[in-house]
Order: structure tokens, then C-alpha cells, then sequence
């Protein structure tokens, strides 16, 4: 009882406060820096922020120029608030000047409405450096910046201002602030249908309040690729054309930046071998359980066991099976091969459009391309990574170490060979692959000095920016 | 496997002994002392073409992939991956944005809803070749220079450099 009357009163008390404080847009400077006060959609034309023996309150305050050429108002040191919507009352503040000297001093303030009207509120000339506290009356309502200015002539002089603080509630955008210097406009409120929090005109999904933002790996109308190696744990010709599937991944975020749903775009342009073999993706951020759903899967066969909700079962990590049979999703047109064969048709691929819905939003779901593999010729438990990528809970980790693997649970080694040769490759463009047969080295001539720099130099190998970077013979 | 690099050594030999070929059948009979001088000539080129295959940093090169060795830490990316540590700064109206991530060449990779005050931790994969990421939000936009670093501390305020 006695904790009610307590909770109660409290609560009154902090009304009447409440009631009793006038809302006032403040400054004091403690930021000590102007740049920062500038995107706060404050002005500072000829005048700074600074320590010391310039401050009044606190560690810092605005200190203008020196007031020596300006003996009137027609090119002041200034000082401008960000818009107010204002209220009655009182604007205060402390100034001072560095030194007395030379002609007259002043220090001007205005009222400046929507209409770029001014109105003048205070003309005062300093007769002393010390310091003086101002309340400035000011009887309207609307929306006002208030402009400060200090002037004269002669002498070395500076004025200083402190603690300022002005009727009403900030009004101004700073997300609207041309060239940072402060002159924000007023804020208009945004339009957003969906009330999620995010404006219409930056909402990609402005009537779906679950979801705000696309965000896409490597952009949203570029691909990557993966290209793959498929005799693990032997090597093969490196030719990289086993498997080339090109990627573009989607994180759809909600207003409060978690990711609701993942999409993925997925081309296969390779098929440089004649094995059978699969294509998922692990998600090592992500269990089984956190998925809701998943469309867009091309599985006729029985190689994957699915969930429900289209995760691979018996799996820890989530495992989004893409196809089971390649076949499933390319059209060949002869020849032999899938477009690894120089003068063959061209075959084509049907695009997969996988869509993973989660459980729940998500801060994090992982790095696209997450962790794809491929299965080897419809073995389920024999499976090819990207280098160090981990395998699912049903590879068979038997066969590490085994033919030219060299893989290493222990130390997280995988799907590298004893000189740390890789299986695959995640190339951030779309990959122009070599032909069938031709070693990658052979057509991508800085691959080498790439790898055995350890991806310093030659950054960007599988380009065609410069000369002597392919030989284009050996390239599909 | 066709190595393009020992052709191209194999090329230089050739022409090389083409030319000696051609002096001597000019040269040798009129003038017996520039057999001498010829000879010498020969083991000078000779000598000069070793060494040059020496040290020639081509002729390091694998044969074929499977002849390199690479650094164990190396996991052949061609991607970097970088967490930007947003430091919001304080303003007066909690006036919510997307902070855009966007590559050098106007991919946009990020997009993150936040006031200008908030403080935000961003994980972006950005191909290895590239140079900057820009950065905006509202108006406001500033370049990042990518390094070695993947760890990058970003703000929208400048320092304030022009003091009255």
C-alpha cells in the first residue's frame, strides 16, 4: 500500500514537472566542436567553438572573429539556430568579449520567420569584456531561428556566447543539410504508409511494415560467381568450369535492421564435367529451426532428405538444398559439355529464385555467399566447400586427408590440398571461366602472382582492365 | 599444360641463335681474326642468356595450378570483409534515414535505418580490388578509404580545421 501511494505521487510529481517545464531548444557548445553542431543544423558564418579562456560555462563556447572591419551589420560574425517551433518565453543566454577595445562593439539578435523576414529583438553594445547574462523576451509562435551577430570596429576584440537556450522545440532536418553547414530546413513529416517507421520514398517495401530494405550482395543488378572443382578429394585440371554458378543474394531488413527474409538469384552458366552434382547452401549463422520457409528449391530427386519448412533434415545449421540434379535447371543444346567447349552451342539456364523467409528477424544471418557447396555425383555425404568453409553435419569427414585433401578439423583447415590449394572459388564479378581443360593459370596470367601473394597484389586478376592479364584464347 | 611464359623464353633462344647464325655465314670466310672475335661474342651471348633465365622472376612461376603453393592463413577470397563502427552524432530531432553503403562503383550494399545520433556496427564484404566505400545519409556523404585494417571507425563529422 505504502509502495502505491509512493508509485502515485511519484508519478503526479513528475507530471506537474512535466507541465511546468517549457520545452527550449539548447546550446552549450560542449561538443566543442563546430563541424558536429554544424549537422546539429546550427550556422556558424565567421565564428567557431573554442576552449579555454573562451568558454564561459563548461570547457568550450562560440567565439567569433575578430569584431574590427564590421562597423555595422552588413557582414556580421554569426551565429544561427536551427529552426524552432517556437513558444513564447524568454531566450537566454551569457556573452562576453575577449578584450574591450577599439570602436564599438555590438551584439545584434533576430528573429528570421519561414519568409526569410527578420525581426530584431536585441541591439546591444558591449560596455565591458566581462560577462553578462541575457534574457531576450520573445512573444510568438511559429516557426524562427534566431540569429545572433556581433560587429564593430578597430581593435582585436571577439565575442563569446554561452549556454544559449531558446523557447520551443527543434524543428529543423538535419538529414537535410546541404554541404553540412547547417542550413537544414524544417522538418516535414514523411509519408509512410505502412507506419514501420521508415519514409515512402526510401521504403523498399512501403506497404509491408515487416519489411523496410533490400540489401544485395554484390549489387542489384551485378552477380558474382562460383566456380568449382569437382574430383575432391582429388585434384582436377583446374580448370574452375566444374560447376560455375553465378549468385546474387538478398538480406531484406525490417525498420529495425533485422533480416526477415534472404533471396537468392542463382544462374548456372558451367557444367565442365559429367558428374551429377547437387547445390546447397549452408548457413553457419543460422539452425534449421530459424527458417520459416523456403520457395524456389529444384529438387526431383531423393539425394536430400527435406524439413518442412525446407531445410535439409538431420542438419544443425540451416541447409537450404538449391538442386539435387543440374539437369533439373540447365537446357543443353548440344555438344558436349555444358558451354565449357569453345565452338559448342550454348545451353541455357532456367534462373532460380530462392526465397528463405525466417523464423524471426535476425541481426545477423552471415556473410553472402554464406557457405555453398556442392554434392559430389549424388554421393550425399561427400561435399565441396569454398576454402575453409566448414562442411554440413552430413559430409562424411573420413575422407579428409585423404587423396590430395589435406583438411584439418582441428585447426579449421578445409578443402585445401598440403599446399593450400583450393576446390573452389568465389570471384566478386561475373567470372569469364577458362574453356574445358585450360588450367586457370594459363588464361588468368596475374592468378599466380594473386595466390602466391596471398591476395595481395593483383587484386583484381580476373579482370580484362589492363593488358597482359588473360590470354583470351583459353578463356570460355 | 602450355605454359605461356617458357614459350616466351624459348623464344628469345631462338632468335638469338638466328642472328649468330646469320653473322657467321657473312662474316667467316674474309675474315679469320672475327672468328676469334665472334667466338668470344658467342660465349658472351651465351653467358648473358643463362643469366638472364636465372633471374628471370617469370621462370618462378608454377608450371600449372596444381604446382603452387600458397600461405596456409590464405582462403582465396577476392572479397575483404570490414565492420564499420558508426559514431552517430547528437542532434535535435531523432529524424530517422537509411545509412547507405555503396561501392566505388555506386553498388549499394547496406542499408541501415538510423538517426543521425545513433551509434551502429556494419558488416560489409566488398570485393578486394576496390579502393573506397562511400557513405551517406540524408545529404551528408563521405568516402572511406579501404586498408589493411577491417576494422573501420566512421563519422560524418569532420574535424574543424579553420580557427578565427
Amino acid at each position: 500500500m505504502y509502495t502505491m501511494k509512493k508509485l502515485i505521487l511519484s508519478t503526479i510529481t513528475a507530471a506537474l514537472v512535466t507541465v511546468g517545464t517549457t520545452a527550449q531548444v539548447t546550446q552549450d557548445f560542449e561538443s566543442g566542436s563546430r563541424n558536429a553542431e554544424r549537422l546539429n543544423c546550427w550556422q556558424f558564418w565567421s565564428t567557431s567553438i573554442n576552449g579555454g579562456n573562451n568558454s564561459i560555462n563548461g570547457q568550450f563556447a562560440m567565439r567569433s572573429g575578430q569584431m574590427s572591419n564590421m562597423p555595422n551589420q552588413q557582414n556580421p560574425h554569426r551565429l544561427i539556430s536551427p529552426w524552432v517551433d517556437m513558444t513564447p518565453g524568454n531566450i537566454t543566454f551569457d556573452s562576453k568579449l575577449t578584450a574591450l577595445n577599439g570602436g564599438g562593439k555590438y551584439l545584434d539578435v533576430l528573429l528570421i520567420d519561414e519568409n526569410n523576414n527578420t525581426t530584431t529583438l536585441l541591439q546591444h553594445q558591449y560596455s565591458s569584456a566581462s560577462v553578462q547574462s541575457f534574457t531576450v523576451p520573445v512573444n510568438v509562435s511559429g516557426y524562427y531561428q534566431v540569429e545572433f551577430q556581433l560587429y564593430g570596429s578597430g581593435g582585436n576584440s571577439r565575442g563569446i556566447i554561452d549556454d544559449v537556450s531558446i523557447p520551443g522545440t527543434y524543428a529543423a532536418d538535419p538529414s537535410n543539410n546541404p554541404n553540412s553547414v547547417g542550413q537544414c530546413p524544417i522538418f516535414q513529416t514523411i509519408a509512410d504508409a505502412d507506419g514501420d517507421g521508415v519514409e515512402d520514398s526510401s521504403d523498399d517495401y512501403p506497404n509491408d511494415a515487416s519489411k523496410a530494405y533490400n540489401n544485395y550482395m554484390p549489387g542489384a543488378n551485378a552477380f558474382n560467381t562460383l566456380a568449382y572443382e569437382d574430383l575432391w578429394p582429388s585434384q582436377g585440371d583446374y580448370d574452375f568450369n566444374d560447376l560455375v554458378v553465378d549468385y546474387r543474394f538478398n538480406e531484406i531488413t525490417n525498420a529495425a535492421n533485422n533480416v526477415v527474409q534472404i533471396e537468392a538469384t542463382l544462374y548456372v552458366r558451367a557444367i565442365g564435367g559429367a558428374l551429377s552434382n547437387g547445390f546447397a547452401i549452408q548457413f553457419d549463422n543460422l539452425t534449421s529451426s530459424d527458417i520459416a520457409s523456403v520457395t524456389g528449391q529444384e529438387i526431383t530427386g531423393n539425394l536430400f532428405t527435406i524439413s518442412g519448412n525446407g531445410t535439409e533434415a538431420g542438419q544443425t545449421n540451416a541447409v537450404i538444398p538449391v538442386y539435387d540434379d543440374p539437369e533439373n535447371v540447365i537446357n543443353r543444346v548440344g555438344g558436349s559439355m555444358y558451354n565449357t567447349v569453345d565452338g559448342n552451342p550454348t545451353g541455357f539456364s532456367d534462373t532460380i529464385n530462392l526465397v528463405i523467409a525466417l523464423s524471426s528477424p535476425k541481426a545477423s544471418v552471415g556473410t553472402a555467399p554464406y557457405n555453398p557447396f556442392i554434392i559430389k555425383d549424388q554421393q550425399r555425404d561427400i561435399e565441396i566447400h569454398l576454402a575453409d568453409k566448414a562442411p554440413t553435419d552430413l559430409a562424411n569427414t573420413a575422407l579428409f586427408g585423404t587423396g590430395n585433401d589435406d583438411s584439418n578439423v582441428g585447426t579449421g583447415k578445409y578443402y585445401k590440398t598440403e599446399n593450400n590449394l583450393p576446390w573452389a572459388l568465389d570471384v566478386s564479378s561475373t567470372f569469364e571461366y577458362p574453356i574445358e581443360g585450360e588450367d586457370i593459370i594459363d588464361g588468368y596470367l596475374k592468378f599466380v602472382d594473386w595466390a602466391q601473394s596471398s591476395g595481395v597484389n593483383f587484386t583484381d586478376w580476373y579482370t580484362n582492365t589492363s593488358a597482359g592479364y588473360r590470354n583470351n584464347a583459353l578463356i570460355y | 599444360m602450355k605454359p605461356i611464359t617458357q614459350t616466351s623464353i624459348k623464344f628469345k633462344k631462338e632468335n638469338k641463335v638466328s642472328i649468330l647464325e646469320n653473322n657467321n655465314k657473312s662474316s667467316m670466310k674474309n675474315h679469320p681474326f672475327k672468328t676469334l672475335f665472334l667466338a668470344l661474342l658467342i660465349g658472351l651471348t651465351a653467358t648473358s642468356c643463362q643469366k638472364d633465365e636465372e633471374n628471370d622472376p617469370v621462370s618462378s612461376r608454377p608450371n600449372s595450378f596444381s604446382e603452387l603453393r600458397a600461405d596456409n592463413s590464405f582462403n582465396w577470397s577476392t572479397a575483404e570483409n570490414y565492420t564499420i563502427h558508426y559514431k552517430g552524432t547528437p542532434v535535435g530531432m531523432a529524424v530517422k534515414k537509411p545509412l547507405t553503403i555503396q561501392t566505388e562503383d555506386g553498388k549499394v550494399i547496406r542499408q541501415v535505418n538510423l538517426a543521425l545520433s545513433e551509434n551502429a556496427v556494419i558488416d560489409v564484404r566488398v570485393p578486394s580490388k576496390n579502393e573506397t566505400l562511400v557513405v551517406s545519409w540524408g545529404t551528408h556523404q563521405k568516402t572511406i578509404a579501404l586498408g589493411a585494417s577491417s576494422t573501420i571507425d566512421f563519422t560524418f563529422v569532420e574535424p574543424d580545421t579553420e580557427e578565427l
